[in-house]
């Protein structure tokens, strides 16, 4: 099971997004523009270091770049990349309050009132509080004496 | 004379703790006199206690006063010195002994010395040289005080979930203590506050309804309540209903009055107290100039305006292109921040895009024009279903969302949520396994671990039950019960731990009775009616 972590990986590194093209760029162009983007990150050109995606923009790394490459060479995986990119890299407007039209118990629900910060203190309770020690003036080792 | 000063003496001494106790019986204006009536009882104890040593200081007799001021002090204000004197000085070893003393003059059950002492062993920074000491002075047997002086420790160090589920965990047994259900109603009371958990404090304490002098010290009452909890929770009880279900669970200290009258009224609540009622339930709670501003707020909530409803985000753009891109836009907006209604909207848009012909004849061609195999198209299709699945199913776990019920429906929705409920399984049975391997192993742990594991367990059970509902725990009880009835076993017959053990058995009678399964329901109801003996 995909973890969000994975979830959102493949949106932001889908090929496409990394190389900039549509899905239905040609092979060629494919190679054309890997070639290219890695010698302008070899070159270190600001424009190439990041492309945009539905999460906002990433950095491109010329590793990103040839693992993109290399997942257009082959027509299967080419054709699920192709899928998630259908879309393009604009970003996604709108929270998910915005997509459910706001319909959620816990949206539609009133605010809880603030709570009472540091209650257990007060309270009484907690772990005591040690006096913290001084560091001596030349020293930036804090808790050294 | 001197008798008769003997006789008023003994009849303060007997009106205070009968008041102090009474009050544990109420959350209404009883609640309020019989503290009242306690307080003007220490406060007569103290003026007499101070007469007595003036007359003597005045006579010169200080020797004699000294002597008096010592057996005052153990005799009269012993709690009064526990309280305001050695526990927040940390003086443990005093404090146990004072403790000791008010047990055995006052009757108090066993075991609250040692919570006293956790106490001021907290205030004291848990010093490691007193460790051993700490050993030394624990019960063979674990029971509520115990598991009460355990979460005041790791509250001392700063282990507030692990307080907090041992706090919790008192609502399981069935020991009369008092004062350690009082204590960890205070302690779960700051501790919501300080959350802005408003509405877990009035659950809480919603039992209004007096269940019988002294019921709270009875075991059978407590049973009842604990019964009463079981089939709802407490605030679905109406007020002055025969429910007194949390009443000797979380009976109340001034302070969890008060800040259940604050709760109240922060939500508007129509059995919330009055403007007077809050002042008295102010003056009677301890740190009046800490709780001052919380007072304000509370007397001020009556008059606010409610807040306007918040202006609902901006809907977001429409995607064009057709139903792929609209699925793939939800699907990104809904992992982002996930809620069972955005979820529920992915899933029907990637329906709408799956199952579109038109859309899957397009892909077959690509693949076609891509010069891939000729089942391309279809296995490309079939991983993106999968990978939206597990995003769906991860996202709806990940977020704690209750799954949708099991309809045998085949959409993306009904595959997500089985899978989140294979996955929920699976957990839960590596869990009871690992326990079941020790247990089997004959492998002990120390009576307050086998119980936080025991409470580990429980935790990761309800949070399944919870998020798979009725179906999953119906698939889970069989495999819990057979485990969890083998510790319970093994602690009630070769460990004596009858407390902790009870405790389980009851939790598991409990989901037996909500499962339906009659084999474990007459086991645990038999199991569950033997009495826990004493330490």
């Amino acid at each position: 099971m995909s973890d969000p972590h994975d979830a959102a990986e493949r949106v932001a590194d889908n090929p496409f997004f990394v190389l900039g093209l549509p899905p239905d760029a040609a092979a060629r162009d494919v190679e054309r523009e890997a070639q290219k983007l890695i010698g302008m990150l070899e070159l270190g050109l600001a424009e190439a270091m990041t492309y945009a995606t539905p999460l906002g923009p990433r950095p491109r790394t010329t590793e990103r770049v040839r693992a993109a490459a290399a997942v257009l060479r082959d027509p299967r995986r080419r054709l699920v990349a192709e899928l998630w990119a259908a879309r393009g890299p604009a970003a996604v407007t709108g929270g998910p309050a915005a997509v459910t039209g706001g319909s959620d118990a816990g949206a539609a629900a009133s605010p809880s009132p603030a709570g009472w910060v540091g209650a257990l203190a007060i309270g009484g309770w907690g772990p005591r509080r040690h006096p913290r020690l001084q560091p001596r003036p030349d020293d930036d080792r804090e808790g050294h004496t | 004379m001197a008798r008769l000063v003997g006789q008023v003496w003994l009849l303060i001494a007997f009106g205070r703790r009968h008041a102090w106790r009474a009050r544990r019986d109420h959350r209404t204006g009883a609640f309020l006199a019989y503290t009242a009536v306690a307080a003007v009882g220490d406060v007569v104890a103290l003026v007499w206690s101070l007469s007595l040593l003036w007359f003597l200081i005045g006579l010169g007799e200080w020797l004699p006063a000294m002597i008096a001021t010592g057996l005052l002090a153990a005799l009269m204000m012993r709690r009064v010195v526990i309280e305001h004197v050695t526990i927040p000085l940390g003086l443990f070893r005093v404090t146990h002994t004072l403790a000791e003393l008010d047990r055995a003059l006052g009757r108090e059950p066993l075991g609250a010395a040692r919570l006293a002492a956790a106490r001021a062993l907290a205030k004291a920074g848990l010093p490691a040289t007193a460790l051993p000491w700490w050993q030394s002075v624990q019960a063979a047997r674990l029971g509520a005080f115990d598991v009460a002086a355990h979460a005041v420790l790791a509250d001392g160090k700063d282990d507030r979930p692990g307080a907090r589920a041992l706090f919790e965990s008192l609502a399981l047994l069935r020991e009369p203590a008092p004062q350690a259900r009082e204590l960890a109603a205070e302690w779960l009371a700051l501790d919501d506050a300080d959350a802005g958990r408003w509405q877990a404090i009035v659950d809480r304490g919603a039992a209004v309804a007096r269940p019988g002098r002294g019921a709270h010290r009875r075991r059978a009452a407590i049973e009842a309540d604990h019964t009463t909890n079981a089939n709802g929770p407490a605030a679905a009880s109406p007020r002055g209903a025969a429910a007194t279900a949390g009443e000797m669970l979380w009976p109340a200290t001034g302070l969890t009055f008060f800040l259940e009258g604050v709760a109240g009224r922060l939500l508007g609540r129509p059995d919330a107290p009055s403007q007077l009622g809050m002042w008295l339930r102010w003056l009677e709670a301890p740190r009046r100039r800490a709780t001052w501003w919380l007072l304000q707020r509370a007397l001020a909530a009556g008059t606010v305006t409610p807040p306007a409803p918040r202006p609902r985000p901006a809907p977001m753009a429409a995607d064009g292109g057709g139903p792929l891109p609209h699925a793939i836009a939800v699907h990104t907006a809904a992992l982002a921040t996930p809620t069972a209604a955005s979820l529920t909207m992915a899933t029907t848009a990637w329906d709408a895009a799956l199952t579109d012909a038109g859309w899957r004849t397009a892909i077959a061609l690509r693949a076609i024009t891509l010069g891939a195999r000729a089942d391309a198209a279809s296995h490309a299709v079939d991983e993106l279903r999968a990978q939206v699945i597990s995003d769906v199913a991860h996202a709806m776990l990940a977020a704690g969302l209750p799954l949708p019920p099991d309809a045998r429906e085949t959409g993306i929705l009904a595959a997500a949520a089985a899978r989140a409920r294979a996955e929920l399984l699976a957990r839960l049975e590596l869990t009871l396994e690992r326990i079941g391997g020790r247990v089997h192993e004959r492998t002990p742990l120390a009576p307050i671990d086998e119980w936080r594991s025991f409470l580990a367990v429980r935790a990761a059970y309800t949070e399944a039950a919870r998020q798979g509902g009725v179906e999953l725990e119906r698939l889970a009880f069989p495999h819990a019960h057979t485990e969890l009835t083998a510790w319970t076993v093994w602690m009630w017959n070769d460990r004596g731990e009858h407390a902790i053990s009870h405790g389980m058995t009851s939790w598991l009678y409990e989901r037996a009775l909500a499962v339906g399964d009659a084999q474990a329901i007459e086991l645990h109801g038999k199991n569950a009616q033997l009495e826990p003996s004493a330490e």
